[in-house]
C-alpha cells in the first residue's frame, strides 16, 4: 500500500487524531497524533513498520496505534473495588460491558517537548467515574536509524495512593509483505483463557494455537490473547519475520511482563480488509484493576517510567 | 498539591468574582456584592452533582447511549451505566486549554475529536465574562470535520441567593408552559403542557422547599429579562437569563449537595440546578434543538447569571 502519511501531502493543523508530529532519524520517519497519543506512522528506509493511518481517518480502526492508559485491555464490568468501595467506570465497550484501553484514547496530549527525532506527550488524568485519581501522565517517542523506543510515565498527584498500569497497540508490518505471510515468534510460556466478554478465566501452558515460541504465520492465527511467561532474548519480546529474512523486533523492559496479541482478517485499509496483527507490550495483564496482578501503585508524588521499542533488521543490510 | 480541577482561573471585577476550572470548563463559584450566586466546589475535588460543568456537545442523556446518523447506529460509551445511557456530553473529564485570560474574562477552547458513536470533529469554545452585577457564559462550536455535525450545549450550575437556605428561596420560570414527560430512565417519552397551578407550574414563584423536580422546561422565556429567578425572603434574586438558542432549562432539586459554608463547612443540602440547554434530552435521538453544523461552520450563544435588587 502506498504511503499514507503527510509529509508529502502537508497536514492541517488539527486532524481527528490531533496535530500529526512527524519525527526524522536518518532512514526512519515517525508521525505520531497528539490525541491518545497515537502512533500513525513509522518507517525505516520506506518500509512500513506499523500500519499507516490515511490523514483523513480517525478514530484509528481498531484502537491502532494508540497508548493505553491509565490501564491496558479491559476490566470486567468496568466495575473494580478500591478500599472496600465499589468503583464504577464508564463502559467504553458496551458490547461486552467492560472499561476498554484505559481514560486517554480519545484525550488530546500536550506536546511538552520536541526535536527532530522525539516528542514527548503529556496528559493529565482527571478523577472521574471509578477513578478517584489525579495523575500526570506522558509517553515519549524517540526515532532512531532502525526503530523506536517509547517510554510511558506517570506520577500520582493525588493525596492518596494510585494504581497505574500501562500498554499500547500498535499493529506491525513489514512493508509490502501481506501480513498473512509473516512469521510471528512469541517467546512465551503462558496464555490467559478468557470467556465470552473476553474478561480472564485462568492462565495456561501454551499448546497448539497459542504456541508461538517457534514461530507461526500470522494466516494461520486466530488470536485476542495475553501471554506471560516472556523469556525474552535481549529483551525481544515479539519477532515478525518476512519471507525474505527480514525481521521487525519488539522489545520491551523486564518489568513490562506481558504482551497481548490480536489477529484480525478484517483490518480496514485503502485498498480493502486484509489481515493484521496487534502486538501490544503491556505492564499488566487483562483486569488488572480487580486481580491487582502487577499494578503499579504509585505513592503521593511518586513516578513510575517504563519503556518499549520497535527495532527493523532488514534482509539485506546497506553496504 | 496540584487541584484536581486543573489550574483554577479567578476572574474580578470591582464588585463581582468568579472562579472558572479548566476541568469541563467548570464554573466553581461566583459571588457579586458579597453575594454568592452559585454553590463552590472547594479546589480539592472536582464538581459534584456536575455542579458548574459545560455540557457538550450534547446535555442531558441519550437513551441506551445509542442513535443513529444517516442509517448507521452509533453506540456511545455508557457514562450512567445505572441507567445505561450517555449523560453530558463528551467534555466533562476533559482539562480544557485556556485561551485568552484577562483580569474579568477568560476564552476556554477544548477540540472533540471522533470518537466512539461521535464520527465528529468540532472545536468548542466557552468564554466567562465577568461584569459588577454578574456573568455571561459564551458557547461557540466551530465544525473542523468534513460532514455536516450534530451540536448542543447546556450548563449545570447550581444557583444560590447567598447564605439564604435553598429551602427558603422561591423558583420562577418564565415560559415553559411544556414540559418533557420522563421515563423512570429519566429519558422524554413525550411532551406535555404544564398543568397550572400543579406540582410542575413555575410559572408563579414556588417555594422550592416543597418542590422535588428533574425536569427539562422546553419553550421558555429567552432573552435578557430572564428565564429562571431565584428569590430570597429579602427580595434579593438571582436572575438566570439566556439567549434564543437556550429554549430549554432542566430544573434539579437534589438534597444531597454538599453545600460548602463561607466557613468551609460541607453539608448535604437541598440544591437546585438551573441548566441552560440548547436542546432537549435526548435530542441526538429526537432532533430537538439539535443544530447541525456544516463544515466550516460555527455557532455561538449565551446565557448569564445576574443578581438582583429591590431599590430601596
Amino acid at each position: 500500500m502506498g504511503h499514507s502519511a503527510g509529509e508529502e501531502q502537508g497536514l492541517s493543523t488539527i486532524t481527528g487524531v490531533g496535530e500529526r508530529v512527524e519525527l526524522r532519524a536518518g532512514s526512519a520517519y515517525a508521525q505520531i497524533g497528539t490525541v491518545g497519543a497515537v502512533l500513525c506512522a513509522l518507517r525505516v528506509d520506506g518500509v512500513d513498520l506499523t500500519e499507516p493511518l490515511a490523514p483523513d481517518v480517525a478514530p484509528p480502526p481498531f484502537c491502532s496505534g494508540i497508548a493505553l492508559a491509565p490501564w491496558p485491555n479491559r476490566v470486567r464490568k468496568g466495575r473494580w473495588v478500591l478500599d472496600g468501595q465499589v468503583q464504577q467506570l464508564d463502559i467504553t465497550e458496551p458490547s461486552r460491558g467492560g472499561a476498554l484501553h484505559g481514560l486517554l484514547e480519545f484525550a488530546e496530549y500536550e506536546v511538552r517537548e520536541r526535536t527532530d527525532a522525539s516528542l514527548t506527550l503529556g496528559a493529565t488524568i482527571h478523577p472521574q467515574h471509578g477513578w478517584p485519581f489525579l495523575l500526570d501522565t506522558w509517553v515519549r517517542f524517540e526515532l532512531a536509524d532502525d526503530g523506536l523506543t517509547v517510554t510511558h510515565g506517570a506520577r500520582n498527584l493525588s493525596p492518596r495512593r494510585a494504581p497505574f498500569a500501562a500498554g499500547t497497540h500498535p499493529y506491525l508490518r513489514i512493508g509490502a509483505v501481506d501480513v498473512a505471510d509473516l512469521v510471528l515468534t512469541v517467546p512465551a510460556d503462558e496464555y490467559l483463557e478468557v470467556d465470552e466478554a473476553l474478561d480472564p478465566v485462568a492462565w495456561h501452558p501454551v499448546s497448539e494455537g497459542t504456541d508461538l515460541r517457534a514461530g507461526v504465520r500470522v494466516g494461520e492465527l486466530a488470536l485476542d490473547t495475553a501471554f506471560r511467561g516472556l523469556r525474552p532474548a535481549d529483551g525481544v519480546t515479539a519477532t515478525l519475520t518476512a519471507p525474505d529474512g527480514a525481521r521487525l523486533e519488539v522489545w520491551q523492559d523486564a518489568d513490562w511482563r506481558y504482551l497481548q496479541v490480536f489477529t484480525t482478517p478484517i483490518f480496514p485499509r485503502a485498498g480493502g480488509v486484509g489481515t493484521a496483527v496487534a502486538i501490544e507490550p503491556m505492564t499488566a495483564p487483562p483486569d488488572a484493576l480487580n486481580s491487582g496482578d502487577d499494578l503499579v501503585w504509585l505513592e503521593p508524588e511518586q513516578s513510575y517510567e517504563g519503556r518499549w521499542g520497535l527495532r527493523f533488521h532488514p534482509a539485506h543490510p546497506a553496504g | 498539591m496540584p487541584s484536581p480541577l486543573g489550574d483554577i482561573v479567578h476572574l474580578h471585577t470591582a464588585h463581582a468574582s468568579a472562579d472558572i476550572a479548566p476541568l469541563a470548563a467548570a464554573l466553581i463559584g461566583l459571588e457579586v456584592d458579597g453575594v454568592e450566586l452559585a454553590e463552590r466546589t472547594p479546589a480539592t475535588r472536582i464538581p459534584s452533582h456536575g455542579h458548574g460543568i459545560v455540557l457538550a456537545p450534547w446535555p442531558n442523556r441519550v437513551r441506551d447511549a445509542r442513535w443513529t446518523h444517516e442509517g448507521v447506529v452509533q453506540q456511545l460509551d455508557v457514562t450512567d451505566p445505572s441507567r445505561n445511557t450517555a449523560i453530558h456530553g463528551l467534555l466533562r473529564n476533559t482539562a480544557y486549554r485556556i485561551l485568552e485570560r484577562s483580569e474579568n474574562a477568560v476564552t476556554l477552547g477544548a477540540t472533540i475529536h471522533p470518537q466512539h458513536g461521535w464520527p465528529f470533529l468540532v472545536d468548542t469554545r466557552v468564554r466567562y465574562t465577568l461584569a459588577d452585577d454578574g456573568l455571561t457564559a459564551t458557547h461557540t462550536a466551530h465544525n473542523l470535520g468534513a460532514v455536516a455535525a450534530p451540536w448542543a450545549v447546556g450548563s449545570h450550575p447550581y444557583l444560590r441567593v447567598g447564605d439564604t437556605p435553598v429551602e427558603e428561596l422561591t423558583l420562577e420560570v418564565r415560559g415553559g408552559e411544556r414540559y418533557l414527560v420522563l421515563d423512570e430512565k429519566l429519558l422524554p417519552t413525550g411532551e406535555a403542557d404544564v398543568e397550572p397551578g400543579g406540582p410542575n407550574d413555575l410559572s408563579v414563584p414556588r417555594g422550592l422547599g416543597a418542590l422535588d423536580l428533574n425536569l427539562a422546561y422546553a419553550g421558555v422565556a429567552t432573552g435578557p429579562s430572564g428565564t429562571a429567578i431565584l428569590t430570597a425572603p429579602d427580595g434579593t434574586r438571582t436572575v438566570l437569563w439566556q439567549d434564543e438558542a437556550f429554549a430549554w432549562l432542566q430544573v434539579f432539586t437534589p438534597r444531597d449537595f454538599p453545600h460548602v459554608a463561607s466557613d468551609g463547612s460541607e453539608t448535604p443540602s437541598l440544591a437546585v440546578a438551573l441548566e441552560p440547554m440548547s436542546a432537549a434530552p435526548d435530542a441526538l435521538n429526537s432532533g430537538q434543538g439539535l443544530a447541525w453544523l456544516q463544515p466550516g461552520n460555527a455557532w455561538e450563544a449565551s446565557w448569564g447569571i445576574r443578581l438582583e435588587r429591590n431599590k430601596d
